[in-house]
């Protein structure tokens, strides 16, 4: 008898050993089977992202919202340093800058006529949609932002999102009501670019929350330190000539057959409150 | 247990708020990861552990990156921190931060794994140090705010049972 509940005890100890580990594992198997699924079978946002979209992103963009309206009131109603100044040299670059204007409209419907002559496909967007920003990505691993249009507004997979200073990104993922952003800088963005002045490619990846990386331009290619990066146009997702940023270094490996080259984006993406989306 | 997903709620949508980003970019923080540090160090292995996948799948629902990611970190997290704390006054301020910054590593390298073995995508080594330490540092100051404000709004209902027996050490 006392044998048996020695017995009975130790297998009991022996079970209360072994249930976490037996329960981490079905943990993981079943996180590695949701990977699979995700990866394998419902690559778009299932039904699970959209959901948990629809119940967090409204409480954000609410709270986004007060914030904004806060931060409105203190820099419109209470912190006026400078403003007068501020104006005066506003209103000076406003007039040169209405002047450019006039003589790009000139050379742009110049440009579009040609263009019409030519028989090439025209370089202006029929649609470009306003959506607000209101959620980044929890993982500090990714540089991804939400943002307030969906597929309801006409938004789909793969289009690019910029503001007036530059590229942003490209959409990943829609849901009805938002669709995520996968920024310049993170490390699964890549965009075939060109050197503006030397027409040198390559191909532009996140490398850093600031920085990006200019990959694969030819050793002999010309790139000097302040060139502008632009959108080349192949891969259909950004339209060409869309401004990525200007070149901050350029390294030159004794071995190597490409220039290291980092590229600071002219959008600065830690500030994005609007963005425009280009739907094609 | 409202106030635990009160709690987790609050995490998600501090961790997403787009205000944190204007502020600084490099201020960015698992906070979930926090409060799965806070119930692993006070709950059983297998509520924590549950909890801890359950706070990873909202978090991988949120997030661009492939679902079921986080939630396998954070249970695997949720294991090794209850695992480790047997014998350690989970009260103790100390014991919480060392909690965290194990926390942050044992995450860190279960998503690195999980990205190389099963994705075949690697990351720049600048990248994996700069957002870990980025994160150790961050994680380790909140650490005491989070199981303070968890201390007042949770009590931790389901003491873990080896607590009972053990003496504290730290």
């Amino acid at each position: 008898m006392g044998v048996w509940t020695v017995g009975t005890e130790t297998m009991k100890a022996l079970n209360e050993h072994w249930k976490p580990i037996v329960v981490l594992l079905c943990l993981i198997l079943l996180a590695l089977a949701l990977t699979t699924v995700k990866t394998r079978v419902a690559p778009q946002t299932s039904l699970l992202e959209s959901a948990a979209l629809s119940v967090v992103m409204p409480l954000q963009q609410v709270i986004t919202s007060i914030a904004q309206r806060l931060s409105g009131f203190w820099q419109r109603y209470i912190n006026l340093v400078q403003v007068r100044q501020e104006n005066l040299r506003l209103q000076r670059q406003v007039e040169v800058l209405q002047g450019q204007l006039t003589h790009y409209q000139e050379a742009s419907l110049q440009q579009q006529r040609l263009r019409e002559l030519l028989g090439f496909r025209s370089l202006t967007f029929p649609q470009a949609v306003v959506a607000e920003v209101i959620g980044i990505d929890p993982s500090p691993w990714s540089e991804v932002v939400t943002m307030n249009k969906g597929s309801r507004d006409g938004l789909r997979k793969d289009i690019a999102v910029v503001t007036h200073q530059g590229l942003v990104g490209r959409t990943i993922e829609v849901a009805p009501h938002y669709a995520t952003v996968l920024l310049l800088t993170d490390r699964r963005s890549a965009v075939d670019a060109l050197i503006q002045r030397t027409r040198a490619r390559g191909i532009v990846v996140g490398k850093s929350r600031r920085l990006c990386e200019l990959r694969y331009v030819d050793l002999h290619a010309d790139v000097q330190v302040g060139d502008t990066v632009v959108a080349s146009g192949l891969g259909e997702v950004y339209p060409k000539g869309l401004l990525i940023g200007t070149v901050a270094a350029v390294h030159q490996k004794p071995h190597g057959l490409f220039h290291e080259v980092e590229v600071q984006p002219t959008v600065d993406l830690a500030k994005l409150e609007e963005v425009l989306v280009l739907v094609p | 247990m409202v106030s635990v997903a009160v709690a987790i709620l609050i995490a998600l949508l501090a961790q997403t708020s787009p205000l944190l980003f204007t502020v600084g970019s490099g201020l960015r923080v698992d906070l979930t990861l926090l409060v799965v540090v806070y119930f692993s160090l006070f709950w059983s292995a297998e509520r924590a552990m549950v909890l801890g996948f359950l706070i990873g799948l909202c978090h991988d629902t949120l997030s661009s990156e492939v679902l079921g990611l986080s939630a396998l970190s954070k249970s695997l997290t949720a294991f090794v921190v209850h695992t480790l704390s047997r014998h350690v006054q989970a009260q103790s301020l100390i014991a919480q931060v060392l909690f965290t910054s194990l926390a942050v590593a044992v995450d860190t390298l279960a998503r690195l794994v999980v990205l190389v073995v099963f994705q075949l995508r690697t990351l720049a080594l600048s990248v994996v140090l700069s957002t870990f330490v980025q994160q150790l540092l961050l994680s380790v100051l909140l650490a005491p705010c989070v199981c303070y404000v968890l201390n007042m709004a949770v009590k931790p209902g389901h003491v873990r049972q080896d607590k009972r027996q053990s003496h504290g050490t730290l």
